[in-house]
């Protein structure tokens, strides 16, 4: 398992560097726009289709400058940082069986899927490591607010970072994960929430901090 | 021959036997079969056995009884409620064209299957027996109301009638006799009626199926009908429709209209009948409609007609409903609006369109006029002559309507251009829906507050607000619209009149558009939708550890934070400040980017503890101000050390038996922005002619006594506190050989009033340098401290401001202090009396009057009306004096105009007597 690394200092931060692009300064995408229902889980499909789409402004509406969504990305990778500092439930130094990939349970057979640790990842693979993640923390969200918000972050988070590999001409993954979470995971979360919990939430962090790494520098993949 | 015989015989037999099976067989199914009557939608005949004789059935081993004659006997049954049945028996009947052949049926017998089958006209010749009926499903559906009618009277008599019936959810087909078993209900019917009666089955479920059979005791005999059976669904009456009004299409066609009866179980057909009212021939049109209105002919409004709609089962078997009331055209076309209500929100344009008939004539369109709240003629520009009947108006730019008492509507009338309307009237409900709805993000970016109000005065009775939404997957798109695929979001109505709705858990970056739905019974309005990404309106949690100190040596205010958690790097700041006092008055300091997360305030008092608080933005100006954040005070503690000592005087009080003088030194308190900010002690350092120094302390008090026992004695009093001793600082040099030094040639004091006192004196001529003045004075009736002030040795005069009362004695004296000691003191114990003529002391006591020494500001003010009134008087004076004068010295000479001699006197002309 890959060390515990704190990212940004604690604090999360939003910078709006504004541009000109609405009252806001947040970019508006009329095409783009995909109506969501709110705090539900979607299909990553869809979310595909929905940064396909992203050319169409693109193409004749008000161009999406890449270093804006770098820096919305960022600010956001680091509010999910300091959130996830602030939930102290990362008892990660001690090795937790049961859950380990490779041993008893697999991805496809239900382990908690792997978050970051992999520096050279680009930002597409880094995304396509979030849904996962996501889901898993959508299933534990109930009564446990925080992690509703995390999860609701996470979801954000993959959407900038589409975006912005859409936006550098990126490659895109080829393979979605994939949708659900697996059986065996299921039952894990109900049997032992807490602990599915805190090793979520220990690999997005690690999967965060490959996402920062990587957009600390000018925009790239 | 015998061959054939043998075939033929073989035959026969066949043949017998083949029509002994089809005959077993037909009697094994009539074994097995109860044939069912099946109710139809109109009234049908049953017929009715009288069990008065018994026969063995030729398909059955029970005890079968046909029906016969009645007997008559007389008597009122009373209509009772249901009662389940302990015990089944009814008739089972097979009929056919010609015969009924029916068996008593009871529980206890083998099941036997239910056929369903009408009850054919020649199975029931026997007219005289039989029941005419009716049954069908009330308009409310809770109620199945059957009618009988004896069609032989004298069996009225004596007669108690029940109806006996069993509900099923299956079909007809799917139920047999054994299903009947301990679900039989009796009703008893109300006979009361001179030749019907009827029976009241209370609702059950419109497509269960009905099993039913009357059984009728008259005189103890007991008489019974077939079996029958219905789908209450098959036989609803249905309400008359409703609420029947004219109405007119946008293009102006008249059309009337109507409302379905409820509850509707199905869809509808209409009938609309329309008949020349009594007096006009009698003719009449029936159109059959499937909605709720039916375009009529204008010309049918001319006159009057009457319109009847009944209603009925559009796809299925049904009654028709009665026919609702009449509804006279001539009286609903007096006047017509289309619509007749408008709902619309602010700004936006409308149109009415009218017919008005003036006593049972049509007014042109061309005069009609329209009139809006039976106040404002609308201008003939907003009209279009739809046709020679309808005329339509078309308002712009709508203003929400203004309630008007209990109207919340505003009124249009169409008039006949002579000034004359009809009392009837369109409504216009103009809704203000322009909602602005704010959002604001909590600092721990977890949930987004909206709020927004609705003006009270707009929201129409029976309306309803809320608010509706959709979220896009990242930021907002160019032009906020609404969207079929939107939510409701709860929100809960606060004091002020305004709703709060929640999101959380939100997403940072979405965008939320949301507008307000106002529903109302005649439409719907939306608001302008808005969108708002959370991110963008974050208001964030305030500064913490915030902390501030007057900063020693430089003086100056140093507050220091903690940025809050979730905010970027790039935050503005504003600090507010004040001295820590009951009315605390804040002083505001503005910092743009503090990476440092502290600021340097400049401040005038240093002295003070101050309050301090901090509070951030982003620095883009996008989201809010955060709260202020806790104060932070600080402490008053020295800063630098005291700018100056204190002002002393000193006290000789001469010992002449010791012939020694002692000497008390007096000083004044050092205020806090001359000390900054305490005097620990005070240091007093003296020196003699013999070059002798010393110093002595004094931590508590502002006085220090010593002998003076050398020619010369210096004096200097320093301040001292926790940062140093005091580098400027006052001397005093006591010297036995210039205390006998004059140098004020005169002394005056004028008592002003009894808070004032001037001192003015004159100096003589000097050969010592005189460095400043003190003036002493003291009560002289009362042991008082003797009260000094050093002025400077330029001016000559002082107000003394002080509590003088003036029937007592006071002492004053000035004091010329010399650079080589203090002189010799001039002394006046008498106010003197000012001279009004002296106009330079009236003003200098005017000016102590007016609180202030500057004698160029006062001189105007104070001089001028003095002298512009002097003058005034003076002139007056001179004026009536001149007058006294002059009748003094000259006497009156008499008119002579006025002399009766003189009367036609022209004195202007000469005239010579002489």
């Amino acid at each position: 398992m890959a060390p515990l690394r704190y990212i940004g200092g604690g604090r999360g931060a939003w910078s709006h560097r504004r541009d000109g692009t609405g009252p806001t300064g947040r970019p508006r995408l009329s095409e783009w726009v995909q109506v969501s229902e709110p705090a539900r889980m979607r299909c990553p499909r869809v979310s595909l289709w929905g940064v396909l789409w992203l050319w169409l402004p693109l193409a004749g509406g008000r161009p999406l400058r890449p270093d804006k969504v770098q820096a919305d990305t960022r600010n956001l990778t680091r509010t999910l940082s300091t959130r996830i500092r602030h939930l102290q439930l990362l008892p990660v130094t001690l090795r937790i069986r049961g859950l380990e990939v490779g041993e008893e349970v697999t991805p496809q057979t239900g382990g908690v899927p792997e978050g970051g640790g992999v520096p050279e990842a680009g930002l597409g693979a880094l995304a396509q490591r979030l849904p996962p993640l996501q889901r898993l923390l959508g299933t534990l969200a109930p009564g446990h607010p925080p992690l509703a918000q995390v999860a609701n972050d996470t979801e954000n988070l993959r959407s900038l970072l589409l975006t912005l590999v859409t936006l550098l001409g990126c490659p895109l993954p080829a393979v979605s994960p994939p949708p659900g979470v697996p059986p065996r995971l299921a039952e894990l979360v109900a049997e032992a929430p807490h602990t599915v919990a805190a090793v979520a939430l220990a690999r997005l962090r690690d999967c965060l901090d490959a996402i920062a790494t990587r957009l600390d520098g000018p925009p790239a993949c | 021959m015998e061959r054939r015989r043998s075939a033929l015989r073989n035959k026969m037999y066949q043949q017998i036997i083949l029509a002994t099976f089809v005959l077993l067989g037909f009697l094994q199914v009539a074994d097995a079969q109860c044939m069912v009557h099946q109710i139809p939608p109109r009234n049908f005949t049953l017929p009715c056995m009288l069990l008065n004789k018994t026969f063995l059935s030729p398909f059955s081993a029970e005890v079968v009884e046909s029906w016969s004659g009645w007997r008559i006997e007389h008597g009122a049954p009373e209509t009772k409620p249901p009662v389940l049945m302990n015990e089944e028996s009814f008739l089972c009947c097979l009929w056919s064209d010609n015969n009924i052949d029916c068996s008593l049926y009871r529980a206890s017998m083998q099941a036997r299957k239910f056929i369903p089958s009408e009850i054919s006209i020649s199975a029931s010749q026997e007219i005289d027996s039989n029941w005419n009926i009716e049954c069908w499903i009330k308009g409310k559906l809770d109620l199945l109301v059957c009618t009988v009618q004896f069609l032989k009277l004298y069996l009225r008599a004596d007669l108690k009638l029940n109806l006996l019936y069993a509900a099923s959810e299956l079909s007809l087909g799917d139920v047999s006799t054994s299903s009947l078993k301990g679900t039989v209900v009796a009703v008893q019917c109300d006979c009361s009626a001179y030749d019907r009666c009827e029976c009241h089955l209370p609702s059950l479920g419109l497509n269960h199926t009905l099993i039913m059979w009357l059984k009728a005791t008259v005189g103890g005999t007991p008489l019974w009908s077939p079996v029958a059976s219905v789908k209450p669904i098959d036989i609803v009456k249905p309400e008359p429709p409703l609420n029947l009004h004219l109405d007119m299409t946008e293009e102006g066609q008249v059309k009337i209209c109507w409302s379905h009866p409820e509850p509707m179980p199905y869809p509808l057909e209409y009938e609309v009948k329309i008949s020349a009212s009594s007096g006009q021939s009698s003719w009449q049109m029936v159109h059959v409609a499937e909605e709720t209105s039916l375009a009529v002919d204008n010309t049918l409004l001319d006159s009057s007609h009457l319109v009847h709609v009944r209603c009925r089962n559009r796809h299925g078997p049904g009654f028709w409903s009665d026919w609702s009331s009449p509804y006279n055209l001539s009286w609903g076309a007096e006047v017509l609006y289309f619509p007749p209500k408008i709902l619309t929100s602010v700004g936006s344009n409308v149109s009415f369109h009218c017919i008005y008939k003036n006593k049972s004539k049509t007014v042109v369109s061309k005069k009609i006029v329209w009139w809006l709240n039976l106040a404002e003629e609308i201008p003939e520009s907003q009209y279009t002559l739809v046709n020679d009947r309808v005329s339509k108006v078309t308002l712009f730019n709508l203003k929400a309507t203004k309630p008007r008492g209990s109207f919340f509507y505003n009124t249009l009338y169409c008039c006949h251009q002579n000034r004359e309307c009809h009392h009837r009237y369109a409504e216009l409900y103009v809704v203000d829906v322009n909602i602005n709805i704010t959002c604001e993000t909590d600092g721990y970016l977890t949930q987004m507050t909206c709020t927004w109000s609705a003006n009270p005065t707009t929201v129409l009775l029976g309306s309803s607000l809320q608010l509706r939404y959709y979220r896009s997957t990242i930021y907002c798109s160019d032009v906020p619209s609404t969207s079929p695929k939107s939510e409701v979001k709860e929100c809960r109505l606060q004091k002020n009149h305004s709703y709060e709705c929640t999101f959380q858990p939100i997403f940072l970056l979405s965008g939320y558009t949301m507008w307000i739905e106002f529903k109302h019974s005649l439409g719907t309005l939306e608001s302008s939708p808005t969108c708002v990404v959370p991110a963008d309106v974050v208001k964030l949690l305030p500064p913490s550890s915030v902390k501030a100190e007057i900063t020693r040596n430089v003086g100056l205010l140093n507050v220091s934070w903690t940025n809050p958690i979730f905010a970027n790097d790039d935050l503005t700041f504003q600090i507010r400040y004040a001295v820590n006092r009951e009315e605390i008055t804040w002083e505001l300091y503005e910092v743009s980017n503090a990476p440092t997360r502290s600021a340097v305030i400049q401040v005038q008092k240093l002295c003070v503890e101050y309050v301090v608080q901090v509070r951030c933005r982003e620095l883009t100006g996008a989201g809010y101000w955060s709260n202020w954040s806790g104060s932070a005070h600080t402490l008053v503690k020295d800063v630098k050390a005291p700018l100056q000592g204190p002002e002393f005087w000193r006290i000789i009080i001469e010992d002449p038996a010791r012939r020694q003088k002692n000497v008390t030194l007096l000083w004044k308190p050092l205020m806090q922005n001359r000390s900054l900010c305490s005097v620990s002690r005070y240091v007093i350092k003296h020196q003699t002619s013999g070059n002798t120094t010393w110093s002595e302390y004094v931590d508590n008090g502002t006085t220090c006594s010593f002998p003076w026992t050398e020619h010369t004695h210096a004096v200097t009093v320093l301040a001292m506190n926790s940062m140093g001793v005091s580098s400027i600082n006052f001397n005093l040099t006591l010297s036995q050989q210039m205390s006998t030094v004059s140098a004020v040639e005169s002394l005056r004091a004028y008592l002003v009033n009894s808070t004032c006192v001037l001192l003015i004196w004159t100096l003589s001529p000097q050969i010592y340098t005189i460095t400043s003045f003190v003036i002493e004075w003291k009560h002289l009736n009362k042991e008082e401290e003797l009260k000094w002030v050093r002025v400077p040795p330029n001016i000559s005069q002082y107000y003394i401001y002080d509590h003088f009362v003036l029937v007592e004695k006071y002492q004053f004296s000035l004091c010329p202090v010399f650079a080589g000691g203090v002189g010799k003191a001039t002394t006046t114990d008498h106010f003197t009396k000012g001279d009004l003529q002296d106009l330079y002391v009236v003003y200098e006591i005017a000016a102590c009057k007016g609180g202030y020494e500057n004698e160029n500001n006062t001189s105007l003010s104070v001089v001028l009306p003095i002298v512009i009134s002097t003058s005034v008087l003076l002139l007056g004076a001179l004026l009536v004096s001149h007058q006294r004068m002059k009748k003094l010295f000259w006497e009156d000479v008499p008119n002579p105009k006025n002399c009766s001699w003189a009367q036609g006197v022209n004195f202007q002309k000469r005239m010579d007597i002489l």
